[in-house]
């Protein structure tokens, strides 16, 4: 009777391992068909039934990013995300540090506000930042940009540097004030470099956020400053859709943040929660 | 199961104790500055000049920056308007059919997850791709897929003969269906992760209690692992479901609202009334109304969420 009830149970290994397999699939298929897409020629892109072997080509980055100029987009979405994060992470890491270390009063309602200020919905502070920057003739400029990023970033630093820093012994801290360090050279020299795993993944969850948004970056930029994403409606014309083109700055938005957020995996459950989760 | 590691507890755990000091409020404060003066110029600031013009008559369109006070005035129009009652009932689907299907999809791959030895960690990083995408580029997907005429996913749902329309993003029934998909498609995962995040503090001993006392597998599920995990369901589906609310992007490219408003979620709503009619009076109303609803919503979550040292 054991051996059937081995049996049974391998039966059933290979059940779950085949049930995850296909869901797997559906759930890489269509970013690969993407991906598939982008290397394929005009023909290729609109055949039915949808082809499978096709010469594989570049035309499709070559025109997109040389000839239509999708390389400027990249690099104001490089200077965007690059930019917002780091404002972040200068102005934020410092007040993290001070959340974990010391007690203020209304500390407790200050950390619920900069809950409230990262789940905003966008549409809610695209508004008055749209009338802000109209105002200061900032329009169509990275700043712009960089600013409305900021808003939803900053709280992000500080809600995961809070608890990266929570982490850190006290101990530390109190070691450097008998040496006589200052605060200030506490948190940059003792407490800040054992935090510098969590610092990288905070930056990069960071940079991603920016890389990805599209509503604050559609409304504030212009000609000169529109980001990858802002970009990619204008090959979608009245007269046609280039989907080749389409799915070839699709493949170069998304592969990067694929990338780097890879090397973070660990902390990507605990930045999406707003660190309610650790995994 | 031998073999398996375990994890601490990830919901409720108790935090490294960081207290404070009240004779260092001096120093608290010049750590805090830089991060305070930016969030009431960015955050505060621009919310409450959108506070201010929401009693006002501001149209770009028609009289520029001009305006005029009108008091309630948009606020009342608003709660009137039957258009924007479609659209929260509209959002309210969307968030309703979103996340619970990705509640139920997440449990389910957790639980295959969690019965598997080998190669969960190459499965979970796998899964990961479709929540790291832009959703624009998730909404450009899936309007690829489904596209009338060569979409990959509209040949094979012609295949298969499912009884379908062939135009599935302008058909009335199924374009907010649809937006729901490329949701549900983009945040199974995310679910998913969470869930197994929590399976893994059960403890052994708990399971083999169950077992030992004749529990079948559906039974250690039901009677045993769900109701443990309960928080982290709790918590998991409130944080997606602030989350849905604050979604444009995919509605946006994916069927642009339509058809006619079918698809019209109340941020694309506020967006077209702001950027398109140019009635920012009217839209920054929208906003305040959405701000006041999103700290309810926060205050909810903050409640549920762990203790912090905080």
């Amino acid at each position: 009777m054991i051996l059937s009830e081995r049996s049974r149970q391998r039966a059933s290994t290979i059940t779950v391992y085949v049930v995850l397999g296909l869901l797997a699939v559906a759930l890489l298929l269509p970013y690969l068909w993407l991906i598939i897409t982008s290397f394929k020629s005009r023909v290729d892109t609109f055949a039915i039934p949808p082809s499978l072997t096709f010469q594989p080509t570049l035309d499709n980055y070559t025109t997109a990013f040389i000839t239509k100029g999708f390389l400027s987009n990249l690099k104001n979405s490089v200077i965007v995300a690059a930019f917002s994060t780091l404002i972040s992470v200068v102005v934020g890491v410092p007040s993290a540090y001070a959340f974990s270390r010391y007690r203020l009063p209304g500390q407790e309602q200050q950390f619920f506000l900069i809950l409230v200020t990262r789940m905003t919905p966008p549409v809610v502070l695209v508004l008055p930042l749209y009338l802000l920057m109209a105002r200061l003739d900032l329009l169509d400029t990275h700043l712009a940009i960089i600013i409305a990023h900021t808003t939803f970033n900053l709280p992000l630093v500080i809600w995961m540097m809070k608890g990266f820093f929570d982490s850190v012994p006290k101990e530390i801290d109190e070691a450097g004030m008998v040496d006589g360090c200052s605060p200030m050279m506490t948190f940059l020299r003792l407490v800040l470099p054992l935090t510098v795993g969590g610092l990288a993944a905070t930056a990069i969850l960071s940079a991603v956020f920016s890389w990805n948004e599209f509503l604050f970056a559609l409304i504030l930029s212009g000609r000169g400053t529109a980001t990858l994403l802002v970009a990619v409606p204008r090959l979608m014309t009245i007269a046609g859709t280039f989907w080749g083109q389409v799915a070839a700055v699709g493949t170069v938005i998304t592969l990067p943040v694929l990338a780097f957020a890879f090397t973070v995996q660990r902390y990507l459950v605990t930045g999406l929660t707003f660190g309610a989760i650790n995994e | 199961m031998p073999g398996r590691s375990r994890k601490e507890p990830a919901v409720g755990q108790a935090r490294p104790s960081t207290g404070g000091n009240y004779s260092h409020v001096g120093t608290a404060i010049s750590f805090h500055l830089p991060a305070w003066i930016t969030l009431i110029l960015i955050i505060a600031l621009p919310v409450g000049a959108a506070a201010y013009f929401s009693f006002s008559n501001m149209n770009l369109m028609q009289t520029g920056l001009q305006y005029r006070w009108v008091g309630l005035d948009n606020y009342r129009y608003i709660l009137l308007d039957p258009r924007f009652w479609e659209s929260v009932r509209i959002t309210a689907v969307f968030i309703f059919g979103a996340v619970s299907l990705e509640l139920l999809g997440g449990i389910g791959i957790a639980l295959l997850l969690d019965a598997i030895r080998f190669g969960r960690r190459l499965y979970t990083s796998l899964i990961m791709v479709p929540m790291l995408l832009a959703p624009l580029v998730v909404g450009l997907t899936w309007n690829f897929l489904l596209n009338p005429q060569f979409g990959a996913a509209t040949w094979a749902i012609h295949k298969l003969g499912l009884p379908l329309p062939p135009s599935i993003l302008t058909d009335l029934r199924f374009a907010l269906p649809a937006v729901i998909l490329s949701d549900v498609w983009e945040w199974t995962p995310f679910m998913a992760l969470i869930v197994l995040a929590g399976l893994q503090t059960i403890p052994l001993g708990l399971l083999d209690a169950a077992r030992v006392d004749g529990a079948n597998v559906w039974q250690v599920i039901w009677t045993v692992k769900l109701p443990v995990i309960r928080p982290i369901l709790i918590i998991g589906s409130f944080i997606r479901g602030i989350d849905a609310f604050r979604i444009f992007d995919i509605p946006y490219i994916l069927t642009g609202g339509g058809p006619g408003s079918a698809t019209e979620i109340i941020d694309l709503f506020t967006y077209r009334t702001a950027f398109k009619s140019w009635e920012m009076g009217k839209g920054t109303a929208v906003g305040i109304v959405l701000f006041i609803l999103n700290v309810m919503l926060a205050f909810v979550l903050y409640r549920w969420m762990p203790k912090r040292e905080a």
